[in-house]
């Protein structure tokens, strides 16, 4: 076990620090120079552009500047922004609570549903229960994100409920159970709608993994002993059928703090994904390298947890 | 005990829509004014950032500005003077301007501000604006003398550092290193409002300075909150929802609808915002387009553009159709230019003339067009060359996709062949500026200019041979452009600037290097319900929102039914989320008697009996 364990860490550090080199020259190879982005100005010079980009150190050659990233990042250091002019785990920072609350909260909720609504499914299978679940998930997943936001944003303005941002601009909040509740209407719609988005995947795929289970002889022997059917289902058919639920789960939360682009731009929620967005259209560099940074490490880390369930869960799973 | 969990479940719901339904509201006793914008800022450094520097005009003050119709007046400057010679100008500053720490605010101040910019290297932005000074005096507190290179005609200077240079406290800045003072956000200004709070990706809030220096002036909303969307369709249900009083970027598909409703006023005004085509017309580097170098081609192109059809279908008519490459609603546009009308027949005809065949596909091809002279550069335009071009449309003009497709079926008509794709800013100016080693390397592409200025010196500047290592997009270049771009500058009047500026852009308009698809309006909209309709202003906000021509948009800014100078008066611009119609008591009913529902559901499931036993 203990091998086990040192070797998938192992293979996850290397993994990260291939990604990061990768991210590193990828950005670079767009073209465009950071500082014309950031100065549009007919009548600055050559001579003036050359000193801002002397300041941001694009002037020396690629590899300086890749082992100078490297240095720094073991270090934990992350740079200034080009774009923002503050150290990018300041901007950074502020972002991820606010992309937290919202993917993450929606992807829990995702999880919860989509598993109610998957094993609802499987155990009606071939009903018309089944058929409108499935119907239903299908609908979510495949519906364009920022499409159904509008519509919600559409439905939701006449009735006064918060549209777009966090919280109520320039308020002074007396407690903090305001602050929670002007969060928690601003949150409502966003929150609905990433939800709604997600959770077709889990219940897609927890349906088919129990309908898999359900025929198992163990299910017959498990009604024979005259168990109810939440007995059955909870104790002897979820946790076979949780497997291939461990993968799909661990990427998601994985990717919590990548944020979710579309939801954010149409809600204006503050998170990181409209950041990402941004720093990309404006070549800033150490931004993006931040930003990926903390994703590469959520994603490999998600990854390597969701290893070590993996083989607690299923006692098979040699540990090689 | 099912019973019970049922209870809590219903208890913790309940609970939780208390929370989500209580509305929040804002202090009773203030004028508020949320302000919806698109895009964010990403620092309020001032030397640095030009993304804030809108703001900078509401904290911080000028020694000029420009009034409604752009006439300068005074400022901090209450007066001044311009010696015989015309290189020496003395500003008189007001007595009475403090800072919002309650220093005064002198001609010290004043000195120290410009001879920082000029000393320090990386406040690139501002460099321009300065370059003509050689010396700074203060004879006195309230006295500025400024010695310039040569004598510049009054409307130029005047554009320059007065009106553009935000004036800060020399107490505060002057006790940073540079290095700290160019990482620095203070945001102690002598301007109209006070800088209160930048919640980032939300919003920023100002306060009305009551101690400022200008009382006839004086802004008659207490509160003003600038709200960050990053969404435009968004931003405007916001606005018909009441939660934002006002937006300065409208698309023109929705401004019908907010027309039509009485609680919202649309207001369409010129701005200083352009799009245009630039066309690759370089002749010295190493990626000529011989073709395009044939001012008698880009003459027949420009004959087969329709831009007022082009303006109605992509921006429904908001806007007036382009031509010379100073914006068009400045008063320095040329109006007298004679523009190439629209004529299919005519274009195809001078192609024909040209030396431009129509070949098998329908596409031209060179056939003994032989020397074409360019940038004073003798250049043979291949026999065979096609007439096959592609032009790079920027991303931040999306829409012009739609309008430059419109323009591929034009000249597919007389046998020149366009591929249209859409690129990024950054991409297009690498190709364009020449940071990856390929200096003017493309046919064509498309975006915008929106107007920092009103003065028309930056956007002639494109034209010049100088700004071939720097900014210019086409590669053109013209020895009378260019000496008449060195004596605009020093004109001694503004009639012989203005004859010299006219000149230019006929020069630059006849030459074609430019396509100027049209000059766009910029829309905004209030909550008619809640504020005066606003005044006449020369300028609106453009399709970027403010400028620093529009800092009297604010200014102006009255709410219904309350007295100019009230600031305890409650008035009906106070709440914001109130004013939609308020449903919420029922949504929370009808919330709660479907949880209710669900959860009496759920408990009546977990007493059924276990069922019969039916695996398929």
């Amino acid at each position: 076990m203990k091998e086990y364990v040192v070797k998938r860490a192992a293979r996850a550090v290397l993994t990260v620090f291939i990604i990061l080199t990768i991210d590193f020259f990828l950005f670079r190879i767009l073209p465009g120079d950071p500082v014309r982005l950031l100065i549009r100005d007919p009548r600055v010079t050559p001579e003036t552009l050359k000193v801002l980009q002397a300041s941001f150190g694009l002037d020396k050659p690629l590899i300086v500047q890749y082992l100078l990233f490297l240095a720094n990042t073991l270090q934990g250091n992350l740079a200034f922004s080009f774009g923002y002019s503050r150290p990018v785990s300041e901007i950074l920072g502020e972002r991820l609570l606010n992309t937290v609350l919202l993917v993450g909260g929606s992807t829990l909720f995702a999880i919860l549903f989509g598993m109610i609504i998957g094993a609802v499914a499987a155990w009606k299978r071939g009903t018309k229960i089944d058929i409108g679940s499935v119907t239903f998930s299908l609908l979510m997943w495949s519906a364009p994100t920022f499409w159904l936001a509008m519509i919600m944003v559409i439905a939701a303005a006449p009735l006064g409920l918060p549209v777009a941002g966090m919280m109520t601009p320039g308020i002074d909040y007396s407690n903090s159970f305001e602050w929670i509740s002007d969060v928690s209407r601003h949150l409502l719609l966003p929150m609905i709608t990433y939800t709604l988005i997600m959770l077709g995947e889990f219940a897609l795929i927890l349906r088919n993994a129990l309908i898999d289970v359900l025929t198992e002889d163990y299910i017959l022997t498990a009604r024979a002993k005259g168990l109810t059917d939440g007995q059955v289902l909870k104790d002897h058919a979820l946790g076979n059928a949780m497997l291939p639920m461990i993968t799909i789960i661990a990427i998601n939360l994985g990717i919590v703090v990548a944020g979710a682009i579309q939801t954010e731009i149409v809600f204006s929620w503050p998170g990181v994904g409209k950041l990402i967005y941004d720093a990309i259209l404006r070549r800033d560099y150490p931004l993006l390298q931040g930003a990926f940074i903390v994703l590469t490490i959520a994603v490999v880390g998600a990854n390597f947890l969701a290893d070590l369930t993996y083989a607690y869960l299923d006692p098979r799973i040699k540990y090689t | 005990m099912n019973f019970s969990r049922a209870l809590a479940t219903i208890v913790v719901c309940l609970f939780m829509i208390q929370i989500i339904a209580a509305v929040p509201s804002y202090g009773q006793n203030e004028v508020t004014a949320n302000i919806g914008i698109l895009g964010e800022p990403s620092s309020f450094i001032p030397w640095t950032e030009i993304s804030t520097y809108y703001y900078f005009h509401l904290y911080y003050d000028t020694l000029i500005i420009y009034d409604k119709q752009l006439n300068p007046i005074p400022s901090l400057a209450k007066s001044w003077e311009i010696s015989s010679d015309g290189t020496t100008w003395t500003f008189h500053i007001v007595d009475n301007a403090t800072f919002q720490d309650g220093e005064k605010l002198t001609a010290k101040d004043v000195a120290f501000t410009l001879n920082f910019i000029i000393n320090t290297k990386e406040v690139a932005k501002f460099h321009p604006y300065l370059a003509m000074i050689t010396s700074i005096e203060t004879p006195d507190d309230y006295t500025v003398v400024v010695h310039t290179d040569k004598a510049y005609a009054p409307s130029y200077l005047i554009s320059q550092f007065p009106t553009y240079i935000p004036i800060v406290p020399e107490h505060i800045w002057s006790t940073m290193s540079p290095a700290d003072a160019l990482k620095s956000e203070n945001k102690i200004g002598s301007g109209s409002y006070k800088f209160v709070e930048w919640k980032k990706g939300q919003y920023i809030k100002f306060e009305r300075n009551n101690d400022w220096f200008a009382a006839s002036r004086m802004p008659k909303v207490d509160t003003l909150i600038f709200v960050y969307f990053s969404n435009r369709e968004t931003m405007i249900q916001a606005l018909i929802s009441g939660q934002i009083d006002m937006v300065t970027t409208v698309p023109p598909e929705v401004v019908r609808d907010l027309m039509s409703r009485n609680d919202i006023r649309v207001v369409i005004q010129p701005s200083l915002y352009l799009n245009e085509m630039a066309i690759n017309v370089y002749a010295e580097g190493k990626h000529v387009r011989p073709a395009l170098l044939d001012e008698r081609l880009r003459v027949a192109l420009s004959h087969a553009v329709d831009k007022q059809q082009m303006l109605d279908l992509v921006h429904l008519g908001y806007g007036t159709p382009g031509d010379s490459i100073v914006h068009g609603p400045s008063p320095w546009h040329n109006a007298n230019l004679k523009t190439f009308d629209f004529n299919l027949t005519l274009a195809s005809q001078m192609l024909d003339e040209a030396g431009y065949k129509m070949g098998p596909d329908g596409i031209r091809v060179a056939k003994g067009v032989g020397k074409v002279v360019a940038n004073g550069v003798d250049v043979v335009v291949p026999d065979g060359t096609k007439l096959d071009f592609t032009v790079l449309v920027c991303t931040d003009v999306a829409k012009e996709e739609r309008s430059t497709e419109l323009i591929k079926g034009w000249w597919r008509q007389i046998g020149v062949n366009l591929n249209v794709k859409l690129t990024d800013g950054g991409t297009i100016g690498a190709l364009n500026y020449g940071d990856d080693g390929k200096l003017f390397d493309f046919d064509m592409f498309v975006w915008s200019w929106s107007g920092g200025e009103v003065d028309p010196t930056s956007m002639l500047y494109l034209l010049t041979s100088d700004s071939i290592s720097g900014w210019s997009e086409t590669g053109w270049h013209n020895d009378e452009y260019d000496s008449l771009f060195k004596q605009q500058a020093t004109a001694a009047t503004d009639a012989q600037r203005k004859a010299m500026v006219d000149r230019m852009q006929e020069l630059g308009y006849y030459a074609s290097p430019y396509i100027v698809y049209y000059y766009l309006d910029g829309i905004s909209a209030y909550r008619a319900d809640r504020w005066q309709p606003p005044a006449d202003f020369r300028f609106g906000p453009g399709a970027y929102g403010f400028n620093i021509y529009n800092q009297w948009v604010i200014w102006d800014l009255t709410p219904l039914s309350t007295q100019p100078t009230a600031t305890s008066a409650t008035t009906s611009a106070t709440t914001s989320e109130t004013a939609a119609p308020d449903n919420t008591p029922w949504i929370v009913a009808g919330v709660a008697i479907l949880i209710a529902v669900v959860a009496i559901a759920a408990v009546a499931v977990r007493r059924k009996k276990p069922s019969g036993v039916s695996v398929p």
